[in-house]
């Protein structure tokens, strides 16, 4: 099977051929599919969620050209995710997004202050943060945070020990934790 | 603030760190065809292998950084069984300001262990991929308040960040191979590597790949060591046990484990199914003792707990005690000897 590049398709996007959106579900509808299975635990939910996020690509390419158009999709895919995820169902049901949440607290302290923080000012401390990570580091972060891959998913992923991969998920949340407390976040 | 806020706040960084995880790193066949084709970022620059010198045999394995010390630092001892079947290597690349080299091997039909001695030269001082420039020189093995970046600017040189894996053993794509890594001084470290095999045909080749990245650099260097294998031979027929109350843990089911052995040891295996797979708990055998024993999911996914090296006595039936990640016993279950 040929895909086409990332720039082809875009140039689909912009000609509004609907092709464009069939290019990128055969490029990247795997990958989707499998991200927001991640998050929701449900195949036709996530199937609804990839679905979705074709449209939100169609109705905002144009204006926007994505650098990164993996990432663009992938963004949108995990937002109507957890728009579509019921987290008060996900907390019966011991979701793994429910669970990796939990997994974070230790080094998020509750406070006023940190409520009022907005999740797009976060996200951009957050940029940072993992910009200042080894590439490692940062992708196992990433793996286990962004894609909620599983520890034995991304030992296997990158060929390491998944008592390696709780290691350096472990010192970066404790880096987070202090990261966030100089940022004044965490206080 | 909770986690999920986090969680949610991570939905803001940037669209390359996100396509980066997806793409980047660590590249493996299996995971090359999920990305459908598209480049990696880190692609790096293949360096040739040019299998150039060498190195006297055992020029490691006499001193204090061999394959058996670092099994011990990493495990335990190494079985006196175990210590004939330790292989000198000859494999080394020059690279332009580094080199490596692997200096010893050690394998069986189920497992594959090397030693890999990666020297920073003149130039560079050497680290482990996973730390930060930033991070304390004690992650070398050092002891003073600099950061490495500072510390390798004093004494004139670059940091590189060093790492290895074992990539493929015969036809077989390696999917898990575990890394320990020992710094033997400031510009020279010593990694252990240890992977799975499922298939066995006598003088095998298996690779290894060395990685390497300046600091503050982009391009991740690679090279390629391919070195022969020489199995300690399977002492017997696999033997295989039945679990009595499979369903014992909650949320697990374990199947028959079945062992086999080679002069190494028994080497283990049995399949799990999981409700959850962040439960999995830590897993003991009653009278075996293993180094590294844990559960790895096979690209058929299926879990399965692996222990490589056991020594010990196998009985008409095994015990086998699960823990959670505070070590609380949380069941056990008995083991039948099949036939």
């Amino acid at each position: 099977m040929i895909f086409l590049e990332d720039n082809k398709i875009l140039e689909l996007y912009f000609a509004r051929d609907e092709d464009a959106i069939c290019q990128t579900a055969l490029a990247y509808g795997g990958q989707l599919q499998r991200l927001a299975d991640n998050i929701l635990h449900s195949p036709q939910d996530a199937e609804e969620s990839v679905s979705d996020t074709y449209l939100r690509s169609w109705n905002t390419i144009p204006p926007q050209r994505p650098r990164h158009f993996f990432g663009y999709l992938a963004k949108i895919c995990r937002h109507l995710s957890l728009d579509r995820l019921d987290w008060q169902n996900a907390a019966k049901r011991k979701a793994e997004v429910v669970s990796l949440t939990q997994e974070m607290e230790c080094c998020v302290p509750d406070s006023r202050r940190e409520r009022e923080m907005r999740a797009r000012e976060l996200g951009a401390v957050l940029d940072t943060f993992l910009r200042s990570l080894t590439p490692e580091n940062r992708l196992v972060f990433l793996r286990r945070y962004w894609y909620a891959d599983t520890i034995g998913e991304i030992a296997a992923r990158y060929g390491i020990s998944e008592s390696a991969v709780q290691m350096r998920l472990s010192r970066t949340r404790t880096k987070l934790g202090e990261y966030l407390k100089k940022e004044g976040i965490a206080v | 603030m909770k986690g999920k806020d986090i969680f949610l706040g991570l939905g803001y960084i940037g669209a390359d760190l996100v396509e980066e995880a997806e793409t980047a790193a660590f590249p493996k066949k299996t995971e090359q065809k999920k990305t459908g084709g598209h480049m990696r970022k880190l692609i790096g620059i293949m360096l040739a292998a040019c299998l150039i010198f060498a190195l006297a045999a055992g020029a490691y394995a006499a001193n204090l950084f061999g394959l058996r010390e670092l099994f011990r630092t990493a495990h335990r001892e190494l079985p006196e069984a175990a210590v004939p079947y330790i292989q000198q290597e000859t494999a080394a690349a020059q690279a332009e300001d580094w080199s490596c080299a692997i200096t010893e091997s050690l394998s069986d039909d189920s497992n594959v262990m090397a030693t890999v001695t990666i020297r920073g030269g003149d130039k560079y001082i050497i680290a482990p991929t996973y730390v930060n420039p930033t991070d304390s020189v004690m992650e070398i093995g050092l002891s003073g308040d600099q950061t490495l970046e500072e510390y390798a600017q004093s004494q004139g040189k670059k940091l590189l960040l060093v790492g290895a894996r074992l990539t493929k053993i015969g036809e077989e794509e390696v999917a898990v191979c575990s890394e320990d890594i020992q710094n033997i001084s400031d510009t020279e470290m010593v990694i252990f590597l240890e992977a799975a095999r499922t298939a066995t045909t006598p003088g095998q080749q298996a690779i290894c790949i060395v990685y390497a990245l300046e600091a503050g650099s982009e391009d991740v260097q690679r090279v390629e060591l391919p070195f022969t294998l020489k199995e300690a031979p399977a002492k017997s027929d696999a033997v295989v046990y039945h679990p009595l109350n499979a369903d014992a843990i909650p949320g697990m089911t374990m199947g028959d484990m079945t062992f086999t052995q080679s002069d190494l040891g028994y080497n283990i295996h049995m399949p799990v199914t999981a409700e959850n797979q962040e439960d999995i708990p830590l897993t003991k055998i009653d009278g075996l003792t293993y180094g590294e024993g844990g559960y790895v999911l096979g690209d058929d996914g299926v879990w399965r707990f692996r222990a490589t090296m056991c020594q010990g006595t196998l009985g008409d039936t095994l015990t086998v005690r699960c823990y959670d990640w505070d070590n609380q016993l949380i069941g056990e279950i008995t083991f039948q000897r099949a036939g």
